[in-house]
């Protein structure tokens, strides 16, 4: 998967937040409020070129939080899933 | 550059100032700009300056199309910056102003029409004071403004909620109120202080005043069939403040700006959702929550 184009981080009332920016995404007026491990794992992915896959964030989220490895995968999968209902990564 | 041949003007404590061979002309051409006049020589900084030349053409790589204020606007970007070229509704004629980056540096050509000139000059500029304002703390809202003891209330929701019909009850009902504008006042951070200035542009209402009040709150208004106010959580007022704003988005340093400028806001002045009637209780509820917190 892929954050799509235009999508950013931002700090917005102390709140970390993924904003639209650009000419692409001029019609999308929502705003995402991401958790603080969510936050992680998207600078994480930003660094990286934007490129992930479920199991690259499950192998992010044992490295940083002291879960294991089923629990990092479910909710892996399962942050994936809203990042792409929310349209803000793409397949 | 002859200095007899600019016309400036201030709109909330910003200078910009427009150059023409006719200067009288200009005057003419934008009768709500006259209380915003600025006579001090001594200019410092101004915002940008804005001249009519001849002929212009459209350049660039066309980006983006929009509607604004009864027009068409496509935006190019170009060597030298962003080119707009906008087409009136019930016109066939392009009319054209090229920016540079930063939109300190503008270029306008009209034509000899004056009451289409005056509505292109008009839109430019305003196009032209978001943009080269976004980055100095300072938003052009959306929005309908009372005035209450130095104090300022904006009220905002999408065109046809009944903006100007709530700040009309505000006027029938509580007393010592004022108009400042009721379509697009401007918003600024001044030294940690929020304020809201009257301007040239007020929509349909002739309401031009270049005066300013201290923001007390924002107020978003819905259509509903009972009264009741809710005040918002930052976040949520950081969404409603957002659609109320001109904002352009496709330049990243615009936005940016934007975005710092309403993150401040929404975490210091208080922000509600009124659903309401267009009837006085609605006022009167609204008035009694927004200056008792």
């Amino acid at each position: 998967m892929k954050i799509k184009e235009g999508f950013v981080l931002r700090d917005v009332c102390n709140s970390n937040v993924v904003v639209a920016q650009g000419v692409e995404n001029i019609d999308f007026n929502k705003i995402i409020k991401l958790n603080d491990s969510a936050a992680y794992l998207w600078k994480q992915i930003e660094t990286d070129g934007g490129s992930f896959t479920p199991d690259k964030l499950a192998d992010l989220l044992v490295k940083e939080y002291d879960i294991d490895r089923e629990t990092a995968s479910t909710d892996a999968v399962t942050l994936s899933q809203s990042w792409l209902d929310a349209g803000i990564v793409a397949e | 550059m002859k200095e007899q041949n600019k016309v400036t003007y201030q709109v909330a404590k910003h200078i910009f100032s427009i150059l023409s061979d006719h200067p009288a002309v200009v005057r003419t051409l934008l009768p709500s700009y006259e209380p915003f006049l600025f006579t001090e020589t001594a200019v410092k900084e101004p915002l940008f300056l804005l001249e009519i030349v001849g002929n212009l053409s459209v350049e660039g790589t066309k980006i983006h199309q929009f509607s604004w204020d009864d027009a068409q606007i496509a935006i190019y970007t170009t060597d030298y910056g962003y080119c707009f070229g906008l087409i009136p509704h019930n016109c066939t004629d392009l009319f054209v102003l090229q920016a540079t980056h930063d939109f300190s540096s503008l270029k306008v050509s009209l034509q000899s029409d004056s009451r289409v000139d005056s509505f292109v000059l008009n839109n430019f500029i305003m196009l032209a004071y978001a943009f080269a304002t976004a980055s100095k703390a300072t938003i052009l809202m959306h929005a309908s403004v009372i005035k209450r003891k130095n104090q300022g209330y904006l009220f905002l929701g999408v065109s046809g909620t009944g903006k100007s019909t709530h700040s009309q009850l505000w006027l029938d009902t509580i007393p010592q109120t004022a108009l400042l504008n009721d379509d697009n006042p401007v918003v600024r951070i001044i030294e940690g202080k929020k304020i809201v200035f009257g301007t040239p542009w007020s929509g349909k209402t002739p309401c031009y005043k270049n005066e300013s009040a201290s923001i007390a709150a924002f107020v978003e208004l819905q259509q509903a069939p009972s009264n009741q106010i809710t005040s918002l959580e930052p976040l949520e007022a950081y969404v409603v403040l957002l659609a109320s704003s001109s904002l352009m988005k496709w330049d990243q340093r615009i936005s940016d700006g934007l975005m710092q400028t309403l993150s401040d806001l929404s975490m210091s002045v208080p922000v509600y959702n009124l659903n309401c009637l267009p009837d006085k209780a609605a006022a009167k509820l609204c008035f009694a929550r927004v200056t008792h917190g």
